[in-house]
């Protein structure tokens, strides 16, 4: 790599905000709601992304149709947005090991195949999109310089950068966008370009979408957004390997090439020597600094920080909330923990018959005291859910209107049982025609284990018994796919309403696990996709809230935070607020 | 009346005669000398009055959460502290003490029945050994955790299925104790005599060789209880034995180890629990053998 490429002057209107947090201030406000609480007032600005292992999808917030020519877009739906870097810590040094431990291995690594935040994190290292979302919410060119759209917003054009080549040398050309969102209409997540009637390529470096109907997102469904669908591999590599392709092989466009991935251990990338074409919102467009990026996979949150300690790896991604304290205590680590737009909920399988009854459904929806799961379970690391989405999200319902749905209220849940027909058995659980009021919620991960431990013990005292399964991440995507479960368990992360997509019939059986059809969420949900009026979109998305709460299809626990350690080490990091670590494109480590 | 002539086994009920009562005595007499596995039936003593009170000497519910009172450690009011629910440790390694016993005797008893069967019927009948005691063979190849890890992958994660996946561990060294024993005693004159007399095979091997099996068995199903305990926890700790909220040491031990640092009671304690017992077990196993094999035994 030439030095060229190095320490570019830091664009200001790239972040709106840097700030290094450290030990110290994390002592004083973290834990606590703070360290939020500062954050946002000083700058009206919220942090979140994605992380677990299990998650959601979203396009990002609203882009007006009449973008045209490489400008940067704003992207309405999305809550203001910042960055938050590491200490900076003087020159940028080229070279290095950055070694990342986070909980879970990606499953599949084509982009669009599915939703696991450990497969869309990698996605980002290994490929480019279109169009990128920035720093400050706006839509930045990427591997598209520039593009326009037709005046009734339904043909949108993009013009190629000309200079780009895939990991296997390979010229990237128009014919591979085609050809990835062809693929991607018949993907899992192909809910997200739902919208997209043909794509075309009138030339090598001209690509031409035509919509069945104009909307304000679609720019935000093909960008990379934290789930990264839109990212472009070659299509001659996903040719060649069929369906071992993002397993066996992959090849793409981004700043880290895949050089080993030992399935459950670790992933191995190495840097992209020739990466000329980095997006304009980080200060280096040229190679990325570190020679190598290891993802370690550590199930376990001790050992995850125990790694930490010995220096071992240089970054935690997933740091448990029980070592938020201990962990900032130590020399030379420094952690931060970030709201997150998220909503980790037990979703019913609409299927059973149990769960046909809405009362049920409702009086689990009322027997789950948040307050007390965030406070003990989480350690203050999150905030308790007062309605589905999260309150920054733009489409978000007032709070005082989804509040009495999701309120705790355990003598209301009782008396909503007792309606149904469920008597108090002699061992404390209900009982209705001689069967058990029982059910199996599947899960992943030790924490989803612990959050839920609290919630079975909650809805023991009104008589629910919920058994909790705990499966590894392809077991769970296996069960859940297939409808073994009675109901399962998820930290959605999010960065817009769009990603309620998750809840429509066509979203049956992935990522729609709840099998909940309603013809009224469905049409609501087109509306949101379809109008021209952002105020219109905006009602329709708390008209949807509401109405997946009145129907208490999902129960909301509570909004996630997103906690990262790292050492002293690691430098210059800029984390998005929705994406996490995204491209790395800063990040170096001092030798 | 022909069976009383013939050379018994020392297990014969007590009382039956004076020969067995004294018998009964000796043991008694020498197994008491031995410190150590007086020791080791006490503990076990323990252990057992603690599962079978379980529900009355349980201070508090087991699995009765108090958030608030999470991660206490050891007081007057929590004996051995709380953990990360506020539930109680003492309460629920009391309770789960029922959950490994008794996982240890059921894992226990269908490797020896099933064990024994099998040994028997090799050593007995010679067309069957080879066959048999090669699937043994085959059997024994496993690391036993990976061999019941397999079987409960097959069966799913459930009480019964962990004692299912921890007996079928100890199935071929049951089958080779018995199988040898076996070869030895149907050679001997007076299975000769009393096929001479009549007896049918399914005689000769249940009245005449098994009970001339029993020291070794009961001496090694001794030392396989705490094996099996320690099987059935290190399955609960992998989260594949019994499931959340009832108490069992080996998955208590998992759910501490995260709070290693900050808490260090909530895994230690079922963690030494789960130590007693299987030592207990060692030590009557040790003392056992040093009683009943002939070989050690110094009349």
């Amino acid at each position: 790599m030439t030095a060229d490429h190095r320490q570019q002057p830091l664009k200001e209107s790239d972040r709106t905000w840097v700030i290094p947090v450290t030990r110290r201030d994390l002592l004083r406000y973290g834990g606590k709601l703070g360290l939020m609480a500062t954050m946002l007032s000083a700058a009206g600005v919220t942090f979140a992304c994605g992380g677990g292992d299990e998650g959601s999808d979203a396009p990002q917030g609203t882009a007006t149709s009449a973008a045209s020519g490489g400008g940067e877009t704003p992207a309405a739906g999305t809550p203001g947005a910042a960055a938050v870097t590491a200490e900076p810590g003087g020159e940028a040094t080229p070279g290095g090991t950055l070694t990342i431990v986070r909980a879970t291995d990606p499953l599949n690594l084509h982009p669009g195949m599915n939703s696991g935040l450990a497969d869309i994190a990698t996605n980002f290292l290994i490929y480019d999109a279109l169009v990128i979302h920035g720093f400050d919410g706006k839509i930045y060119p990427a591997l598209a310089e520039s593009w326009e759209s037709s005046d009734d917003g339904t043909v949108w054009t993009f013009h190629l950068r000309q200079d780009v080549r895939f990991h296997s040398g390979e010229p990237f050309t128009s014919a591979h966008v085609v050809d990835h969102f062809q693929r991607w209409k018949e993907m899992p997540t192909s809910a997200k370009i739902a919208l997209l009637d043909s794509v075309e390529a009138p030339d090598d470096y001209t690509v031409v979408f035509t919509l069945k109907s104009p909307t304000l997102v679609f720019l935000n469904n093909i960008s990379q957004t934290e789930w990264a669908y839109g990212s472009i591999p070659n299509m001659k590599k996903v040719e060649e390997l069929g369906d071992d392709y993002g397993v066996v092989g992959v090849d793409g466009t981004g700043p880290f090439k895949l050089e080993e991935w030992v399935k459950d251990d670790h992933i191995t990338l190495v840097r992209n020597e020739d990466y000329t074409w980095g997006s304009p919102i980080y200060s280096n467009t040229g190679p990325a600094y570190p020679e190598r990026i290891i993802f370690k996979v550590v199930p376990e949150e001790a050992s995850r920080s125990a790694l930490i300690e010995t220096g071992e790896a240089n970054m935690n991604i997933e740091v448990a909330a029980r070592d938020v304290q201990r962990l900032s205590d130590i020399p030379g680590v420094t952690v931060a923990s970030f709201p997150r737009l998220s909503s980790n909920h037990i979703g019913f399988n609409m299927q059973r018959e149990l769960f046909q009854d809405i009362n049920v459904r409702k009086a689990i929806m009322h027997g789950i005291n948040r307050e007390e799961i965030t406070q003990f379970v989480m350690h203050g690391q999150a905030d308790p859910a007062e309605g589905y989405l999260h309150p920054e999200v733009v489409g978000a319902a007032p709070r005082e209107q989804t509040r009495p749905l999701v309120e705790y209220n355990p003598d209301k849940a009782v008396q909503l049982l007792e309606e149904s027909g469920w008597t108090l058995g002699p061992d404390g659980i209900r009982v209705k025609d001689g069967k058990p009021l029982s059910f199996t919620l599947y899960l992943t991960t030790e924490l989803n284990e612990q959050i839920n431990q609290a919630v079975q013990a909650q809805l023991r005292e009104i008589g629910i018994d919920m058994q909790v399964r705990r499966l590894e991440a392809a077991g769970y995507d296996d069960a859940t796919k297939a409808g073994e479960h009675d109901a399962r368990f998820i930290p959605m992360i999010y960065s817009s309403a769009d990603h309620m997509y998750f809840f429509i019939t066509d979203s049956i059986p992935s990522p729609n696990t709840t099998f909940w059809s309603d013809p009224k969420f469905d049409e609501l949900f087109e509306k949101s996709q379809t109008t021209t009026d952002e105020d219109e979109r905006i009602k329709t998305f708390q008209e949807m809230e509401l109405y997946l709460l009145e129907q208490a299809v999902v129960i909301p626990i509570q909004h996630l935070k997103w906690i990262f350690a790292w050492d002293d080490k690691t430098k210059g990091t800029t984390f998005h607020n929705i994406h996490g670590i995204y491209k790395l494109m800063d990040t170096w480590v001092e030798q | 009346m022909r069976d009383q002539a013939l050379p018994r086994s020392g297990f014969d009920a007590p009382g039956v005669s004076p020969l067995a009562g004294a018998r009964i005595a000796r043991f008694v007499r020498r197994f008491s000398r031995n410190r150590l596995a007086m020791v080791g039936l006490v503990i076990i003593a323990i252990f057992l009055i603690m599962a079978i009170f379980a529900p009355w000497l349980a201070p508090y519910d087991p699995i009765a959460q108090d958030l608030p009172a999470q991660l206490q450690p050891p007081s007057a009011a929590h004996w051995l502290g709380t953990d990360d629910f506020g539930r109680d440790i003492l309460s629920r390694i009391i309770v789960g003490s029922r959950v490994s016993l008794l996982v240890g005797v059921l894992a226990t008893s269908i490797g020896a029945t099933c064990g024994t069967c099998i040994g028997l019927a090799a050593g007995f009948y010679r067309r069957l050994d080879n066959l048999l005691m090669r699937i043994m063979d085959i059997l024994l190849a496993f690391p036993s955790v990976v061999l019941a890890i397999a079987v409960i992958a097959v069966l799913g994660p459930s009480l019964f299925n962990v004692m299912i996946a921890v007996g079928i561990n100890s199935i071929p060294t049951y089958a080779r104790l018995v199988r040898s024993t076996t070869l030895s005693i149907k050679e001997k004159e007076f299975v000769e005599a009393t096929r001479a007399l009549g007896s049918g095979d399914s005689r000769i091997l249940f009245r005449h060789i098994l009970p001339n099996c029993l020291n070794p068995i009961v001496v090694y199903s001794t030392l396989q209880l705490g094996t099996s305990i320690l099987s059935a926890s290190i399955l609960s700790f992998l989260g594949l034995g019994i499931q959340p909220p009832n108490p069992e040491w080996g998955q208590m031990v998992n759910a501490g180890r995260g709070w290693l640092r900050d808490a260090p009671h909530i895994a230690t304690f079922p963690g030494l629990a789960i130590f007693l017992v299987v030592m207990g077990f060692n030590l009557l196993g040790d003392g056992l053998r040093d009683v009943l094999d002939p070989r050690t035994s110094r009349a």
